[in-house]
């Protein structure tokens, strides 16, 4: 494609100061009232009595609100797990978590409702709390939600006809943990709530640093029985996702709420502190058994992961039944796979996703099972990854689990890896200290992995209008929070209408003029967002084409698109601008 | 690679090298940019980053302060590539770069860890290897009492629903 600039390092157009940055905690609004969190310090408790006395006598207080003032519907975050345990957006009769929410203040300003958070008064009967979620599987454990039984909040298995490690001539086994992980983007959560009159389009708009829109917008509308169309939710700048913003978060119904009951704008920015137990991820436990041949190949695999699904039900505990067991397998060919997984409810923080969501866990559980079978076997660990990869000439490729592989070559990558690293070179050095006896040693690792992106597949809203002066406006249901969004699909549009980048503008995220939208979230945004731009840009072209040949009574297929005109190609007085 | 010090359990990154395959790529600077934020979340989940409770549920690791996340500073400069194999089901051939390094970055460390400590008999570490948790794998290796990585797992797993026998939640199909 000559002259295309698909390929090319355009610079990021959004990356310009201009000071003009739209950040949910910079919008300026009349009359808005802070919202400020009561939270409960401890990990486990019954709630004995809530006196909000003194905090509603405080200077700049309008009111304190508890689960029993707002009656908000106990709601799940993002994707349901277990209907038993869905959360209270502020406790009702007891605490599951040190952070949970048991009151909110709304004030005048940030610092009156940070105050008045102080004096609001609870009375806690501390129960006993457990936070590993294997312990909180055993018999005995302090349960979450009594009336579930346990605090199993999800669980599958294979049935038991199958032994993936029958014929192996060696077994290698570990139980690893994959860490808990806070998400911290770079912006926290934040939402500003602003009601509308009867009269106006918008009975609420919400502004929300949010990865996805109008799910946002859905599931309020479902939560508070309103018309989704005359709730406005929009995503101006934010600060980084990697997960952990989507969905409705329990602050998000209590600031909804909030302002509904006062007929007032409310706002809530979440502190730092806040955001350390707002969301986590990771969170496994897996039990991984591999059976290999002499050679190195594999026989099977047998996983067994316990998730940890918080004190909620949060479907980060639950990814290890999808995105982790999807992925179980990685790059190689394995004839037999057994899996098994369990999300556990425990007295912790919410968890949910957190950038690769599940998969980044199998790729660990995998790699690290591959090196412990090539150190049993004494082969190289490129070696031992070479014997076993999904071949070129076997894709597509369907895995044991059902997964579809469209295409891929992973020895052409770990290949130039390894030829990019020097590999010889470095386990000559490792080995020429190890001999010299040195105490600071090398260590060189390897990893072949493969994941799904954009896996919710699916389709996606793009648009694109041309304009009388020659630009262009593309619109789309991704929501870019720091990818790059504005200048990628500028370069789709620009690339396609031959436009300069300048002057593509480019619109997301406000479900007032983006009829619907997945968001961005799973590596979606290029493929789906990216296509259906991309194929808006190109029948707005072709329209141009067949009009343009009409009008120059030219043959279509001589209609050029070039420096902002569209006309018979190489006959510079034929062309419209 | 990282290099390891026996007397200390200190990992320090000295290099790492990535080579994704996102498909047809777009702005290779864009592609690049998701590369290294995603390897330096990933060799941090590695490394370093663990949120911590005690027994009785209090968070340990509530601040920045306590929650090691690393800064440039504790990285080394990260060396990428790409191969390039378009993917027959979109028009554009694209893939997904969001993720990637995150995904492949943490088990290369991981590994490299405990490859570094191999010859002393160290076959795993868990995430994140931290300073205490290789130095007292070194220790073990060093005193002969190298702890065995399996256990038998919980009895949870015997007595779950097999699976399609029960509706799956909706976790399982879970994009993000």
């Amino acid at each position: 494609m000559a002259g295309s600039l698909i390929g090319t390092q355009v610079r990021r157009v959004e990356d310009r100061l201009r000071g003009a940055s739209t950040y949910v905690g910079n919008l300026q609004v009349d009359g808005l009232l802070q919202l400020a969190f009561v939270r409960s310090p401890l990990a486990h408790a019954t709630i004995t009595r809530i006196d909000a006395g003194a905090a509603l006598a405080a200077p700049g207080v309008v009111s304190v609100y508890t689960a029993h003032d707002l009656r908000i519907p106990r709601h799940h975050t993002f994707v349901r797990v277990n209907d038993t345990c869905l959360r209270p957006p502020l406790a009702e009769g007891k605490v599951r978590f040190a952070g949970d929410a048991v009151a909110v203040v709304v004030a005048e300003t940030v610092a009156a409702a940070a105050d008045a958070v102080e004096l609001v008064d609870i009375d806690y009967e501390p129960l006993p709390a457990v936070t590993d979620p294997e312990a909180a599987l055993a018999d005995g454990a302090p349960l979450q939600f009594e009336e579930l039984g346990s605090n199993l909040a999800a669980g599958a298995r294979d049935p038991d006809d199958v032994d993936p490690l029958a014929g192996a001539d060696v077994v290698v086994r570990a139980r690893m943990e994959n860490q808990r992980v806070a998400v911290v983007p770079m912006e926290g959560n934040a939402i500003t709530v602003v009601p509308g009159g009867e009269d106006d389009e918008h009975q609420l708009t919400v502004h929300v640093s949010t990865q996805m829109p109008h799910l946002l917008r859905n599931d309020a509308a479902r939560l508070f029985e309103l018309d989704p169309q005359r709730l406005r939710v929009v995503s101006p700048h934010v600060g980084g996702g990697f997960g952990g913003k989507a969905g409705l978060a329990p602050e998000h119904s209590v600031a909804i709420a909030a302002a509904r009951v006062l007929d007032r704008p409310v706002s809530w920015v979440e502190t730092r502190s806040e955001n350390m137990t707002a969301m986590h991820g990771r969170a496994q436990i897996h039990y991984a058994e591999l059976g290999l041949r002499h050679d190195g190949t594999m026989v099977g695999l047998r996983i067994r992961v316990v998730g940890d699904s918080d004190a909620y039900a949060g479907f980060g505990g639950a990814l290890a039944m999808g995105p982790t067991r999807v992925m179980a397998q990685g790059v190689y060919r394995v004839p037999a796979l057994s899996f098994a997984a369990a999300a556990a409810l425990t007295n912790t923080a919410p968890v949910g996703a957190f950038r690769g969501a599940g998969r980044p866990e199998a790729a660990a559980m995998l790699e690290r099972i591959m090196d412990m079978g090539a150190m049993a076997l004494e082969i190289d660990p490129a070696e031992i990854r070479r014997r076993n990869f999904i071949r070129p000439d076997q894709f597509p490729f369907t895995t044991e689990v059902g997964t579809s592989y469209d295409s891929g070559d992973y020895a052409l990558a770990l290949d130039e890896a390894l030829r990019l690293g020097g590999y010889d070179e470095l386990r000559a050095e490792q080995a020429r200290r190890r001999e010299a006896g040195e105490r600071r040693v090398l260590g060189i690792g390897l990893c072949s992995y493969v994941e799904i992106t954009g896996g919710g597949g699916g389709g996606e809203f793009g648009a694109v209008t041309v304009h009388a002066d020659g630009t262009a406006t593309a619109r789309v249901g991704t929501s870019a929070h720091g990818q790059g969004h504005a200048t990628s699909f500028a370069m789709l549009v620009a690339d396609s209408l031959g436009i300069d980048v300048g002057s593509v503008h480019f619109v997301q995220s406000d479900t007032a003029v983006i009829p619907t939208g997945g968001g961005t979230g799973g590596s979606r945004s290029l493929q789906l967002g990216g296509n259906a731009v991309r194929a808006a840009a190109d029948e707005v072209l072709e329209r141009a084409r067949e009009l343009a040949a009409s009008l120059l009574e030219a043959d279509v297929d001589d209609i050029v698109a070039a420096d902002g005109r569209v006309g018979v190609g190489g006959v510079p007085g034929r062309s419209f601008g | 690679m990282v290099e390891v010090d026996l007397d200390t359990g200190h990992v320090t990154p000295l290099r790492h090298i990535a080579v994704d395959d996102c498909g047809r790529v777009l702005n290779p600077m864009i592609v690049e940019g998701q590369q290294h934020g995603g390897a330096a979340q990933g060799i941090a989940q590695a490394l370093w980053e663990q949120v911590v409770y005690d027994a009785e549920g209090t968070l340990l690791s509530a601040t920045l302060a306590d929650y090691a996340m690393p800064s440039a500073a504790d990285l080394c400069s990260f060396e990428v590539a790409n191969t390039e194999t378009p993917t027959p089901l979109n028009p554009l051939g694209v893939k997904g770069i969001g993720e990637s390094a995150t995904v492949g970055s943490t088990p290369a460390v991981q590994n490299a860890v405990v490859d570094a400590l191999s010859h002393l008999g160290v076959r795993h570490l868990d995430l994140p290897c931290t300073p205490q948790r290789v130095w007292r794998a070194i220790r073990d290796a060093e005193s002969g009492t190298l702890a065995d990585p399996w256990r038998e797992p919980p009895p949870v797993f015997a007595t779950l629903p097999v699976r399609g026998a029960a509706p799956a939640p909706e976790a399982e199909g879970a994009d993000i």
